[in-house]
């Protein structure tokens, strides 16, 4: 097949390079402007005005995501824990924290389950399910938070990394590395311990153990997607190096970072618990925090485990939820996973 | 930089005829050791004083194992990689010395085409926008013309106007080339640097991306460099060869002069390899070995770069002097950089017999 005739008739989706028949005699370019040619042919290439959508990268990538079991059962528990959240007050049997069954608990025992009470009473006299629905919200506003300023901050400081290089590099570099020879708990600790018992404390602690993984994954991905052809392509071509970096180089080097935000969601609810735990929560007995309700729940672990059980269950499983989507977001994002 | 004692063998004249003159062009590579402190301890010379001039219109062939500097070269004739010496005039204009802005204005007039089309278009870009990009910061207008223009720019490759929806990956290889090749014309440059343009396609479609390379030069009157370790490639697209060995320029000649009798010793090796289309001629067919791998540019043997492996190797001068091109007797218009050259070409130096085996065993 020659090239002095390149225009050929299309299958039904896709042309072949090889294969497909020429069509003899047609008018060949002799200059700038647009080719006369024969209606047939025009419509069978596609010039009658019918744009046909190609897929993007992530159309591509939430089409291999649908397709994926274990991103399904992820994005069901994490849309579940979402839906929880956010409808807290619909769906809880009764008001949070209330103590108007306290008279039925004794040092010792607590009532059985019941049909008001599905899943009990919590030692303070409230009704267990209600504080676990309401935990879910105080996990979930922490988590996002935290994660978005981690993430804020990380793409900030990688940015500048990945994209000036030199003296920036290495000082921005140099400061995460101190930033990473902190352990991450112990980094939250003190943050949440110089701020004071408040809720934002908890968000920057975890958002602050945060920054430096964002911070070195967004400077490596950059630093290896400027070294790719189509950004020599880009230089080559006179784009401004501004377009190359913000519209070339970033959005390409991102899939990654949202990947590692997904994952670090389940991190930043199990952290969230951790300090809870640790006594560095919200400061307000009253309000529901699942990290909270496991310490109230281990003077009793001996006479009802099922304090301890289900608010741990449910951290386990939101935090489930969040790795497996992040995984297969992993997946759908890989190059190599593409057909 | 120790500057060659001889002068650049390129006359030195100006010539309007040309469009691009490279003078003793060097891309230097520091290699960097040190613990805290990076100390330079020597230097890849991956292209080493490189002469050269294409005339406008012309296709100039480059040619060379992996690894002897060809592809560096083309990417610092363009700026993309740094050179280290030497001077690159396209149209009377020094491009070396442009910086900043007046460099990236530049750079419209001179374009690439990459060896891997995918690798070399943005995954995230629509055809569409890949095309518009160029354009609208060269040559803003409204969206609409730009769109037009690059609906045509895509048809002038063969390529139908629905593809401008579509992304590189759902593309074959050999239409990514044609939009690469696309992306590269849109500016209307006058040079063209072609990076192994076919070397990554099937040879079903090797043949169509040369000949539309081809028609575009017609069209536009295109002055093109083409990188490639296909002899068969250049031998078709070039009117002159370049054959580069260990970043410099070793035998340079008109393309069928080359091709008919080759004159340096590893031009003779590189083409004692290509196969002859005639089944008796090939059974006598006679090929010359080259051993071992090419040697580290980081430290290049003295005298002629190419007497480690030479088949013809003399045991004088060959590793003490360095050769340098020059024009030899009874072959007018073509340089070599031999010091036997003009033995060879009579028969008096022969190549080692145990270098030379019949073409059948050595595949």
């Amino acid at each position: 097949m020659s090239a002095d005739e390149p225009h050929r008739s299309r299958t039904d989706d896709q042309w072949g390079d090889d294969d497909l028949p020429v069509i003899p005699d047609i008018a060949v370019a002799t200059s700038v402007g647009l080719i006369e040619r024969p209606p047939l042919l025009a419509e069978a290439m596609g010039d009658d005005g019918v744009h046909e959508e190609g897929t993007s990268l992530w159309k591509g990538a939430f089409q291999r995501l649908v397709r994926n079991p274990s991103a399904i059962i992820g994005a069901v528990i994490v849309a579940g824990f979402v839906l929880i959240a956010v409808f807290a007050p619909v769906l809880a049997p009764y008001e949070p924290a209330g103590s108007q069954w306290i008279s039925q608990i004794t040092p010792s025992t607590l009532p059985p389950f019941s049909p008001e009470h599905p899943l009990g009473l919590d030692p303070f006299g409230s009704d267990l399910l209600t504080q676990l629905i309401f935990g879910a919200r105080q996990s979930l506003i922490i988590g996002v938070v935290s994660t978005v300023l981690g993430l804020i901050g990380g793409a900030i400081l990688g940015g500048l990394a990945g994209a000036f290089g030199g003296w920036v590099d290495v000082l921005v570099m140099r400061l995460v590395d101190i930033l990473l020879s902190i352990p991450s708990l112990l980094l939250a600790v003190s943050v949440a311990a110089v701020m004071g018992r408040q809720p934002l404390a908890i968000m920057v602690a975890i958002a602050a153990a945060q920054v430096p993984i964002f911070a070195r994954l967004l400077r490596g991905s950059m630093l290896s997607e400027s070294r790719k052809d189509y950004v020599l392509a880009s230089w080559s071509l006179g784009l401004r190096r501004r377009t190359i970096t913000m519209g070339h180089v970033l959005p390409n080097s991102l899939g990654p970072v949202l990947v590692q935000a997904t994952l670090s969601l389940a991190t930043a609810i199990i952290e969230v618990a951790a300090l809870s735990y640790l006594g560095l929560g919200d400061p307000d007995p009253a309000v529901a925090e699942w990290g909270r309700m496991l310490v109230k729940a281990q003077e009793r672990l001996q006479s009802a485990p099922h304090l301890t059980l289900f608010p741990g269950i449910c951290i386990a499983v939101t935090a489930l939820g969040f790795t497996l989507l992040g995984e297969a977001l992993r997946e759908a994002l890989d190059p190599k996973s593409r057909r | 930089m120790v500057e060659p004692v001889e002068t650049p063998p390129v006359a030195s004249e100006p010539d309007r005829d040309d469009l691009l003159v490279v003078e003793n062009l060097q891309v230097h590579f520091p290699i960097k050791r040190g613990l805290v402190f990076d100390r330079t301890v020597g230097h890849v010379k991956a292209v080493d004083g490189v002469s050269l001039r294409v005339r406008r219109g012309s296709t100039y062939g480059l040619v060379g194992e992996s690894g002897c500097g060809k592809s560096t070269f083309g990417r610092a004739v363009l700026r993309l990689e740094e050179p280290t010496g030497g001077t690159v005039m396209l149209d009377g204009e020094s491009v070396t010395g442009l910086k900043g802005e007046a460099l990236r204005q530049a750079r419209r007039r001179m374009q690439m085409v990459f060896q891997d089309p995918l690798a070399s278009l943005d995954p995230r870009q629509s055809v569409q926008s890949l095309m518009i990009e160029p354009l609208r910061v060269h040559q803003p207008a409204p969206n609409d013309q730009l769109v037009a223009r690059a609906a045509e720019m895509l048809e002038l490759v063969g390529m139908p106007r629905a593809a401008l929806a579509k992304y590189p990956h759902e593309f074959s290889g050999g239409q990514r080339q044609r939009i690469g090749i696309a992306r590269a014309m849109i500016l209307n440059p006058e040079l063209v640097i072609a990076d192994e343009p076919v070397s990554a396609l099937d040879v079903s479609v090797q043949a169509q991306v040369i000949n539309l390379l081809e028609k575009l030069q017609r069209e536009f009157g295109l002055t093109y460099i083409v990188i490639a370790h296909d002899l068969a490639v250049v031998r078709h697209i070039s009117d002159v060869v370049g054959v580069m060995y260990l970043g410099q320029m070793v035998e340079e000649a008109g393309s069928d002069d080359l091709y008919a009798q080759p004159l340096h010793p590893y031009t003779i090796a590189l083409m004692s390899a290509i196969p002859i289309p005639d089944p008796e001629v090939e059974d006598r067919r006679e090929r010359i070995l080259l051993r071992g791998d090419l040697p580290s540019p980081a430290n290049p043997p003295s005298g002629c770069r190419f007497h480690t492996r030479c088949p013809y190797r003399q045991p004088t001068r060959c590793d003490t002097d360095e050769p340098h091109l020059r024009e030899i007797e009874g072959h007018p218009g073509r340089r070599v950089s031999c010091h036997w050259a003009e033995q060879i070409a009579s028969g008096e130096v022969q190549p080692m017999d145990s270098l030379v085996v019949e073409a059948v065993a050595a595949d």
